[in-house]
C-alpha cells in the first residue's frame, strides 16, 4: 500500500451561516492523482484552499507526512512543499511573467540588496524545461499573455517551490487541446517522481481518465471515495448531483439542423498578426462550433466578430439588412451578443449586484415616461430573470463576486438571452462550471437554437463542440482551416487532422 | 511564426518605440529651439531647465513609491511646505546648519507621510480622502506657525540664509543623478519595488503570495517620503523660503509632479517609471520654459498646453494597445 502524504480528519469550515466543509475525512497517497468532484459550491475549492493555506479551517486536523499541518498562509504551505494553482486567474498583469513566478519569494535572488533577474529567469526556465511545459515568454508584461499561457505560468509558479503535493483547481478548462496534452504528460511525469496531485475538474471524463482515486463532495460533505476504476461516469454524476441528470447531455442527432436563412455574413475578417481572412455564414437556428489548438486564433475570432479589436479588416454584416457590424454597439443594436472566455475580467461587474448585472444590457428597455430608469421595471426584470435561470443566491441584491462559477455564468448568459437576439457569440460558456450547470446551459442553448437563435460556440473542448454544433469551423495558425459538417465529418480524428 | 520570433518581435517593438519616443522629443526640442530663435538650447537656459526639473523629479520619484501601491496621497504638497519650514527652523533658529536642515526636513516628511498613509491604511478609508484631510491639517499647522511668527519676528516664514548648497549647481545635478540611480534600483530591482507594484497590480494575488500588504505600503511610503524630503530640502535651498498655503493651495506645489506622474505612467510600456519621471520632469519644465520664452501667460495658457501634451502622450503611448489607458 502506498505511503500516505496527507490526511485530513474531521475538518469543518463555515462562512457565516454557510457550512462549506463538514467533517471532511480524506487520505492522499504519495505518487497518486486524487480527484475531487462536486458541483459548484460543493466545497471543493474551499477544501483545497485550506490545504494550501489560503483559508483557515474552523476545526479538525490535517497531517502532512505524519506531522500536524496547519498553514496560516501559502508561504507556510510552500515551506511544507504544498502549492496550488487556483481556479480564477491569479497573476499580476503589470509585472513580468518571471516576477510573477517568484512573487513573494524574490529574496532568494538578491545580491547586495539588488535582484538578479538573469538568475530569476534561469530558475524559471529550469522549471519549464524540467517539466516540459512548452515555451513561454518570461519578459514583457504578463497581461499580454493568453489565458492558457497565464495558467501555465501559474503552474510554473506552483512548481517553483518544489512541491510534493500540488493542487490543481480547474486548470484544464482554461487550456486548449494541445496545452491539455502537455498538462496530462506533466501529471504523469510529476506523479512518476512519487509526488501527489489533488485535482479538481468539472470535466468528469478527464477526471476518470487521469485520477487514481476520486472523492465526491456534495453540500460540503464527502459522499464517496473510491478507486477511479470503480466509478462509472453515470455513477460519478449521480453522486455529485444527488439525482439523475434528466435528458441527454449533448445532442443525439447526427445531422445539421438549421434554417435556410443566413443571419450573419463574415467576409475575410482579419486582425493584423492575430487573424487572417476568415469567412463564413451563420444560419438561423444554427450552432456553429469554433475549434483550434492554442494560439490558433479562436478566441480572437470571437472578440473580432464583436468589434472589440482595433485595426480589424474585412466585413461582418447582417445578411438581411446589409448592416455592417463594426463596433460592439452595432452588434448589440442588430440583435447580437458576446460572452468572453474570461467572464470575471471581461464579462461581469463583480462588485455589483445580480440585479445590476442583469440590467446593464437591457437598460434601454427599462426607462419610464421621462427617460429615467423605472425602479419597478428594473426590479421586475432582474427578479424574473434570476428566477427563470435558477440563479442560486440570496436575492437580486446578492453581490456577483460571491456567487459560484456556475451561477456567475448563469447571470452572464441570462442577461443576454432575455433579449430578442438574432445571434450570440459564446466563448467557452461552460468554463469553470459544474456538470449540473453545464447540462443546464446546454439545455438553454438547445431551446434558443430551436427558437431560431444563431449561436457561434467557441470551445476548447472538442467534445463540447462536437456534441452541440451543426458545423465546426476549425482554425489553424490564425486562419480558417476548414468547416466540417455534423452530417458527414464529426469524428475526433477528422477534426484533429484539420486542426494540425 | 515561431515562439522565439514572436518574443524577438515584442522586444524589437519596445526598442523601436523607445527610439521613436526619444527621437520625437529631440525633434520637438529642435523645432522649439528654432521657434524661440535659438534661446532654448543655450547653456544657461538648459541649466535653468535642469535646476527647475530637479524638485519635481524627486517629488515624483517619491510619489511613485506611494501611488503605485494604490495610495493616492494628496497631502504631499502640504507635507513639503511644512517639512521644509521645520528644516529651516532647525538650520537657522536652532543653529544646526546643514545637518539640521537635511535631517529635520527628511525626518518630518517621513513622520507626516506615515501619518497620512497610516490614516488611510489603518482606518480603511480611501487614500485621496485621508490625503486631502491631512493636507488641510498640515496647511493649518504651518499657517498657525506663520501667523505667530509674523507677530514675533515680523516675517511669516523663515528665510534660509546660508546653508543653500543643495540648491546650487552642480551639487543639485549630482544629487539628482544619484537620486535617479537609487530610485531606479529600488523600484525595479528590489523586492520592495516588486511588491509595491504587485499590490497595485492585483491586491488579491499579492495577498495570496504572502506579501504583507500593510508593511509593504508603509515601507513604500517611507522610501517615498525620503525622496520627497530631499525634494523639500532642495526647494528650500533653491528658493530660500517656502510660504504657507491654505484651502488646499499646497496642491499647486506638486502640480508639475502630478503631471509628470501622468506622463511617466503613459509611457510605462515603453520606458520604466523612474526613467520616465526623469525625462518627463525635464520635458514639462522645458515646455514651461519654451512657453515663457514665447510669452504665453503662466497660470492659464501654459497649463492648457501642458494638459493637452499629457493627453496626447497618453494617446500615443497606448496606440494599438488593447485595453484602457490607466
Amino acid at each position: 500500500m502506498a505511503e500516505e502524504i496527507l490526511r485530513i480528519e474531521n475538518l469543518s469550515k463555515s462562512f457565516g451561516p454557510t457550512l462549506a466543509n463538514k467533517n471532511i475525512n480524506l487520505s492522499l497517497k504519495r505518487g497518486s492523482v486524487h480527484g475531487l468532484a462536486g458541483e459548484n459550491g460543493s466545497g471543493k475549492s474551499t477544501l483545497a484552499s485550506i490545504v494550501c493555506g489560503i483559508q483557515k479551517k474552523d476545526s479538525g486536523k490535517i497531517y502532512k507526512d505524519g506531522e500536524e499541518y496547519s498553514p496560516a498562509n501559502p508561504i507556510e504551505a510552500g515551506n511544507r512543499h504544498v502549492s496550488m494553482v487556483v481556479q480564477e486567474l491569479g497573476i499580476v498583469g503589470n509585472l513580468s511573467p518571471v516576477v510573477n513566478i517568484f512573487l513573494g519569494r524574490t529574496e532568494q535572488f538578491k545580491k547586495n540588496g539588488i535582484l538578479d533577474f538573469n538568475k530569476m529567469e534561469k530558475a524559471a526556465r529550469e522549471q519549464l524545461d524540467k517539466w516540459e511545459l512548452g515555451e513561454l515568454a518570461l519578459d514583457g508584461m504578463t497581461e499580454t499573455l493568453s489565458i492558457g499561457q497565464r495558467k501555465i505560468l501559474e503552474l510554473i509558479r506552483a512548481l517553483s517551490i518544489d512541491p510534493d503535493l500540488l493542487i490543481l483547481d480547474e486548470i484544464s478548462q482554461a487550456l486548449s487541446q494541445d496545452k491539455r496534452e502537455i498538462l496530462y504528460k506533466f501529471i504523469k511525469h510529476f506523479t512518476g517522481e512519487g509526488k501527489t496531485i489533488l485535482m479538481i475538474t468539472h470535466d468528469l471524463e478527464e477526471m476518470l481518465e487521469i485520477c487514481d482515486t476520486i472523492s465526491v463532495l456534495r453540500d460540503g460533505e464527502i459522499v464517496a471515495t473510491k478507486a477511479c476504476a470503480d466509478f462509472t461516469l453515470e455513477e460519478l454524476k449521480h453522486k455529485m448531483i444527488g439525482r439523475e441528470i434528466a435528458g441527454d447531455y449533448y445532442r443525439n442527432d447526427q445531422e445539421e439542423q438549421y434554417g435556410e436563412e443566413v443571419i450573419l455574413e463574415v467576409e475575410k475578417l482579419g486582425v493584423p498578426g492575430q487573424l487572417e481572412d476568415v469567412s463564413f455564414q451563420l444560419h438561423k437556428g444554427e450552432v456553429l462550433g469554433v475549434c483550434g489548438l492554442s494560439d490558433a486564433g479562436i478566441h480572437t475570432l470571437g472578440a473580432a466578430l464583436f468589434g472589440l479589436l482595433e485595426h480589424r479588416t474585412g466585413k461582418v454584416c447582417m445578411k438581411a439588412t446589409g448592416k455592417l457590424l463594426n463596433r460592439p454597439k452595432d452588434v448589440i443594436k442588430a440583435g447580437g451578443a458576446y460572452l468572453s472566455k474570461d467572464r470575471d475580467a471581461d464579462g461581469l461587474m463583480l462588485d455589483a449586484s445580480i440585479g445590476d448585472n442583469i440590467i446593464v444590457p437591457n437598460v434601454g428597455d427599462m426607462t419610464g415616461k421621462f427617460g429615467f430608469l423605472s425602479p419597478g421595471k428594473v426590479k421586475k426584470l432582474a427578479q424574473e430573470t434570476s428566477e427563470a435561470y435558477a440563479i442560486k443566491s440570496t436575492g437580486i441584491d446578492h453581490i456577483v463576486k460571491r456567487l459560484s462559477g456556475g451561477n456567475k455564468q448563469k447571470v452572464n448568459l441570462s442577461r443576454w438571452l432575455i433579449k430578442d437576439l438574432k445571434f450570440i457569440i459564446l466563448d467557452c460558456p461552460t468554463r469553470g462550471v459544474d456538470i449540473g450547470v453545464k447540462a443546464y446551459i446546454y439545455e438553454v442553448l438547445r431551446k434558443a437554437k430551436k427558437a431560431g437563435l444563431g449561436i457561434i460556440l467557441i470551445s476548447d473542448e472538442l467534445s463540447e463542440a462536437m456534441g452541440m454544433s451543426d458545423r465546426i469551423l476549425v482554425m489553424r495558425d490564425h486562419k480558417k482551416a476548414g468547416i466540417l459538417s455534423r452530417t458527414t465529418d464529426f469524428t475526433e480524428d477528422k477534426i484533429i487532422e484539420v486542426m494540425l | 511564426m515561431s515562439f522565439s520570433q514572436k518574443n524577438n518581435n515584442e522586444k524589437m517593438k519596445r526598442i523601436r518605440n523607445q527610439i521613436i519616443l526619444f527621437a520625437g522629443i529631440a525633434l520637438l526640442v529642435v523645432i522649439s529651439n528654432l521657434i524661440v530663435g535659438g534661446s532654448l538650447l543655450t547653456f544657461g537656459n538648459l541649466k535653468t531647465i535642469i535646476s527647475h526639473a530637479i524638485f519635481p523629479s524627486f517629488v515624483t520619484w517619491g510619489m511613485m513609491f506611494i501611488f503605485t501601491s494604490g495610495i493616492i496621497d494628496l497631502s504631499i504638497g502640504a507635507n513639503i511646505l511644512l517639512s521644509a519650514n521645520v528644516g529651516a527652523i532647525f538650520a537657522m533658529d536652532l543653529g544646526m546648519g546643514y545637518f539640521g536642515l537635511i535631517f529635520a526636513t527628511i525626518l518630518c516628511t517621513v513622520v507626516l507621510e506615515q501619518l497620512s498613509v497610516n490614516c488611510s491604511v489603518s482606518l480603511k478609508i480611501p487614500s485621496w480622502i485621508s490625503g486631502l484631510g491631512m493636507a488641510l491639517v498640515f496647511e493649518a499647522i504651518l499657517t498657525i506657525y506663520a501667523t505667530i511668527r509674523s507677530k514675533t519676528e515680523g516675517s511669516s516664514v523663515i528665510t534660509l540664509k546660508g546653508f543653500r548648497g543643495m540648491g546650487t549647481m552642480p551639487l543639485m545635478a549630482i544629487v539628482w543623478i544619484v537620486g535617479f540611480i537609487i530610485a531606479y534600483l529600488l523600484f525595479n530591482r528590489t523586492t520592495l519595488g516588486l511588491n509595491i507594484r504587485a499590490i497595485g497590480g492585483n491586491e488579491g494575488v499579492a495577498d495570496a503570495m504572502g506579501i504583507d500588504k500593510k508593511k509593504t505600503i508603509l515601507l513604500g511610503a517611507l522610501v517615498g517620503a525620503v525622496f520627497i524630503g530631499l525634494a523639500a530640502v532642495i526647494q528650500e535651498s533653491y528658493a530660500g523660503k517656502l510660504s504657507s498655503q491654505s484651502g488646499l493651495g499646497s496642491l499647486s506645489t506638486i502640480f508639475k509632479s502630478l503631471a509628470t506622474v501622468l506622463l511617466a505612467g503613459s509611457f510605462e510600456r515603453i520606458i520604466s517609471m523612474p526613467v520616465g519621471i526623469m525625462v518627463g520632469s525635464v520635458f514639462i519644465t522645458g515646455l514651461f520654459n519654451v512657453l515663457t520664452l514665447l510669452g504665453v501667460p503662466s497660470g492659464t495658457g501654459q497649463e492648457i498646453c501642458l494638459g493637452g501634451i499629457v493627453i496626447l502622450c497618453g494617446i500615443i503611448s497606448h496606440w494599438g494597445f488593447k485595453g484602457v489607458v490607466k
